[in-house]
């Protein structure tokens, strides 16, 4: 039911006959890819990429992609594919170029789209899962739920490039562009558990946001915000930030909004990518006046182990909801946590490897993460870990 | 990973776990619930009542409702819901088949064109559903659960919902039991009505013999009776005429004629002749109704004055209404005629009036008759101040072996017989009303042609 597969995509010609020889049996119901910026090109030469399957979601992933076959150097032209083969059950992908100012209407209009072409008209699908360029996530996750509601898991990451340059692509089957949004919905005849998770903790409490612009802090607390948060990284024993680029320095202590539910507390992580000149700071996820701001502490060892921790539960919770093991897995990591523990990110996949064995997984790098927290609601972050987990064919018990 | 770090981490999955496993506390509680309802609840309406409110406790929705497919397939009915709907109709069920093969968790209900046409009338002003098929070996049901906000319900309700769906439809399974039990004991009361009203039969067809042979022997003796009384009352007239002249004649005799108190035996006399004859002329008419009701198999017609057969029948109820209930008759000045069978029209207007008395509170009923023309039609309003009938019972009134009386006191076979009598007739027989204040029922039948 569940191919791993790693292609070569060297040429289109060699592509081609590669996915004839592993999908020999007939089409898949379901292909998700991964690999890096070239190998994601590759795809565009597919001459019938419809004759693998009707429905494909893929993006590129910064560095390339890894599974549990291997991890991608930048220079492999080589495709990580996962295909869901189920014919009981359902799925349809539909996707749209992004146009700024209308994001939250197309990602309505195209989970719809998704949702007929899956043939379950008005049914709420069991996981909607979702690649895009980075930008826009938030009011993508508005638009879908404006349309099915809060109570389905949406999923997914933002396309990765090799150094944020805006280089990132996305695959929908029948081309291959920049600026996609591209909305898979999962009605698996198999059942799914999923989690999502950073793992961080407070390091010291920044201040409240009293002037910022969608994805921009200007100040905190009146000050312009990167004096403030410099502030607070001095007082934590860290080197402050100076202007430009600072996704690598802040990997490990990010700023962090606070969710307050009934019985616990926890991070949503927002990861600073540029300071500007008029000392702003330019985030990865979106940020309003009022929000509590944290200094977040990580380390290169929790991030190490944090991706089989996420399986692990995730795993659990596939055994105590539906009494069965995984039989494959996707795994989102934070590209910006990978380049922070490239040197080890093979132990990342072997930590994945153990809380998962012999299960077949497929993991994308990417520019934002989009899961379902803790508390049930579905949210963007950043520097995050999800894990979408597909258990072998097992109904639940019935009383 | 420190020590805090370690710590958050470990709330925070098990805050994740604990949600799940509050998924089957909840399970378990509606298992606990739903057992609870069924057990302590004596009606059906009352056992799903219960049965929605432990869904409710862990399953938030508007409204429920559970949908029931026909026999033959081609439509459903609700069962039951909450609130209390009052669409009751029965819907197409063509494309809403699919409600009843698989179970659905519906996030738009307006994009479903088949719910729209079919499901409307139930689930107006909802946005979305999750529903569940029930198969029992005796129906197949839908358990839907609807919601005013989009996409309502999380794939953790279609869980719980799944796993529960076994145990509603053993509770539907149970009710369907419970109603074929109750269809037992109809039809074994009905047997029993059956058997009682043969037995019944068969005593009146050898009372209706000995009672035609009765009044046949007790026919000419009467007749001697009655006529010897008139032969009687004519020879005493005619000594009293002789007395009167010889008194007349004879003064000296008026002492010996009041000594004699001749006066006063001649009076009582009289009076004695005309008592007899009037007790011999109503025992001639008993004789005749004997011999009229003795003859249940008879079909001939006869042109009959509806007036006349109303007040011979009333002659035969009056000794068991008499006690009970004042009698008040309206009849048309001008006989009423019509073509029939006296022998089955008597018994239609016994048994409503039969029917009157028993309603009507004892000493204090009033029963009213009123006979008039109605186009080509004789129109009779039976009325009574009775108890009424109950509302349950109305539509099956005119049902062969139905009856609100304890097994033994009613075959059950009066009002389905009247009926069909009266149809016989080119007639008809309705409840008009009924209520706690009484009830009215109308027998119409064709005035004889020619009038």
């Amino acid at each position: 039911m569940f191919t791993l597969l790693h292609v070569d995509a060297s040429d289109p010609g060699a592509l081609n006959q590669n996915l004839q020889n592993a999908l020999g049996d007939g089409p898949a119901n379901l292909i998700i890819a991964t690999g890096n910026i070239d190998s994601i090109q590759a795809l565009s030469g597919l001459a019938a990429p419809a004759s693998f399957s009707q429905n494909w979601i893929g993006c590129s992933s910064c560095l390339g992609g890894a599974s549990s076959l291997g991890l991608d150097q930048s220079t492999d032209k080589r495709l990580t594919l996962l295909t869901l083969t189920d014919p009981a059950g359902s799925y349809g992908v539909a996707s749209v170029v992004q146009q700024p100012g209308s994001i939250q209407q197309q990602a309505g209009e195209t989970v719809l789209a998704a949702i007929t072409a899956a043939g379950r008209q008005a049914e709420l699908p069991a996981l909607i899962w979702c690649m895009q360029a980075p930008g826009f996530e938030e009011q993508i996750i508005a638009g879908i739920q404006q349309v099915v509601g809060a109570q389905v898991p949406i999923f997914g990451g933002s396309a990765g490039d090799n150094d944020v340059s805006g280089q990132w692509c996305l695959f929908d089957g029948k081309q291959v562009h920049g600026q996609l949004m591209v909305i898979a919905v999962l009605y698996p005849s198999v059942p799914i558990s999923q989690y999502f998770s950073s793992g961080y903790s407070h390091l010291a409490t920044c201040g409240t946001v009293t002037s910022a612009a969608t994805r921009r802090i200007i100040a905190i607390d009146h000050q312009p915000a990167v004096d403030v948060y410099n502030q607070c990284r001095q007082q934590a024993g860290l080197l402050p930030v100076g202007t430009g680029n600072v996704l690598g320095q802040t990997t490990f202590n990010p700023m962090g909004r606070d969710i307050l539910t009934d019985d616990l507390t926890f991070s949503v992580l927002t990861h600073p990518l540029e300071v500007h000149q008029d000392g702003s700071i330019e985030l990865l996820s979106d940020i309003e006046v009022g929000d509590q701001l944290y200094v977040m502490q990580g380390s290169k060892m929790q991030l190490v182990n944090r991706a089989g921790h996420v399986a692990r539960v995730a795993a659990n919770m596939l055994r105590l909801q539906h009494d069965t093991t995984p039989a494959a897995a996707i795994v989102i990591y934070c590209a910006g946590c990978m380049l922070a523990v490239r040197d080890e990110i093979d132990q990342v996949r072997q930590s994945l490897m153990s809380a998962m064995p012999d299960t077949p997984f497929l993991m994308v790098f990417t520019f934002g993460e989009q899961g379902c927290f803790a508390d049930g609601f579905n949210r963007h972050g950043n520097l995050m870990i999800s894990t979408v987990l597909f258990g072998h064919t097992q109904q639940g018990p019935s009383l | 990973m420190s020590q805090p770090e370690h710590w958050q981490e470990k709330i925070l999955q098990l805050t994740y776990e604990k949600q799940q496993l509050e998924q089957f506390r909840q399970l378990n509680e509606l298992l606990s619930n739903g057992l609870d309802a069924i057990l302590s609840s004596e009606r059906h309406d009352e056992l799903f009542t219960k049965l929605f409110e432990a869904i409710i406790k862990v399953i938030d929705y508007d409204s429920i409702l559970i949908l029931q497919l026909s026999e033959d397939q081609s439509s459903v009915q609700l069962l039951a819901s909450a609130p209390v709907l009052s669409a009751t109709s029965q819907i197409a069920c063509d494309t809403a088949s699919m409600l009843f093969q698989q179970d659905l968790n519906l996030f738009n209900l307006s994009m479903l064109p088949w719910w729209q046409q079919n499901l409307l009338p139930f689930t107006v002003g909802y946005q979305s559903a999750l529903t569940y098929p029930l198969h029992t070996p005796q129906s197949s049901y839908a358990l839907i659960l609807l919601s005013r906000r989009t996409g309502a319900f999380s794939a953790n309700s279609a869980t719980i919902l799944r796993s529960f769906s076994t145990f509603i439809a053993s509770t539907l399974s149970q009710l369907e039991k419970r109603l074929l039990v109750e269809e037992r004991d109809t039809l074994r009361a009905q047997q029993h009505r059956i058997e009682q009203s043969l037995l019944r039969q068969e005593k009146m067809a050898a009372i209706g013999q000995l009672a035609a042979g009765v009044a046949h022997e007790l026919n000419n003796p009467l007749g001697f009776i009655y006529c010897n009384l008139n032969t009687l009352r004519h020879y005493l007239e005619q000594y009293d005429s002789f007395i009167r002249h010889s008194l007349t004649d004879h003064p000296t005799l008026s002492a010996r004629a009041t000594e004699l108190q001749l006066d006063y035996i001649r009076q009582e006399s009289l009076d004695m002749i005309e008592e007899s004859l009037a007790g011999a002329r109503r025992a001639r008419d008993i004789i005749n109704n004997l011999r009229t009701f003795s003859h249940p198999d008879e079909k001939t017609l006869h042109d009959i004055d509806l007036c006349s057969l109303l007040r011979d029948t009333l002659r035969i109820a009056q000794t068991q209404v008499k006690h009970n209930a004042r009698l008040q008759l309206n009849l048309p000045d001008t006989p009423a005629m019509l073509r029939g069978n006296a022998t089955q029209l008597s018994q239609v207007l016994l048994n409503l009036l039969m029917n009157a008395n028993q309603a009507v509170p004892a000493g204090k009923g009033e029963i009213q008759l009123t006979l008039t023309q109605s186009a080509a039609q004789w129109q009779l309003l039976v009325a009574d101040n009775g108890c009424g009938i109950p509302q349950s019972a109305v539509p099956h009134i005119f049902e062969p072996f139905f009856t609100t009386k304890p097994i033994g006191q009613g075959t059950g076979l009066g009002l389905s017989l009247s009926r069909a009598i009266s149809e016989q007739h080119g007639g008809s027989l309705v409840l008009v009303n009924t209520s706690e204040n009484g009830s009215c029922f109308e027998l119409r039948l064709p005035v004889l042609e020619g009038r």
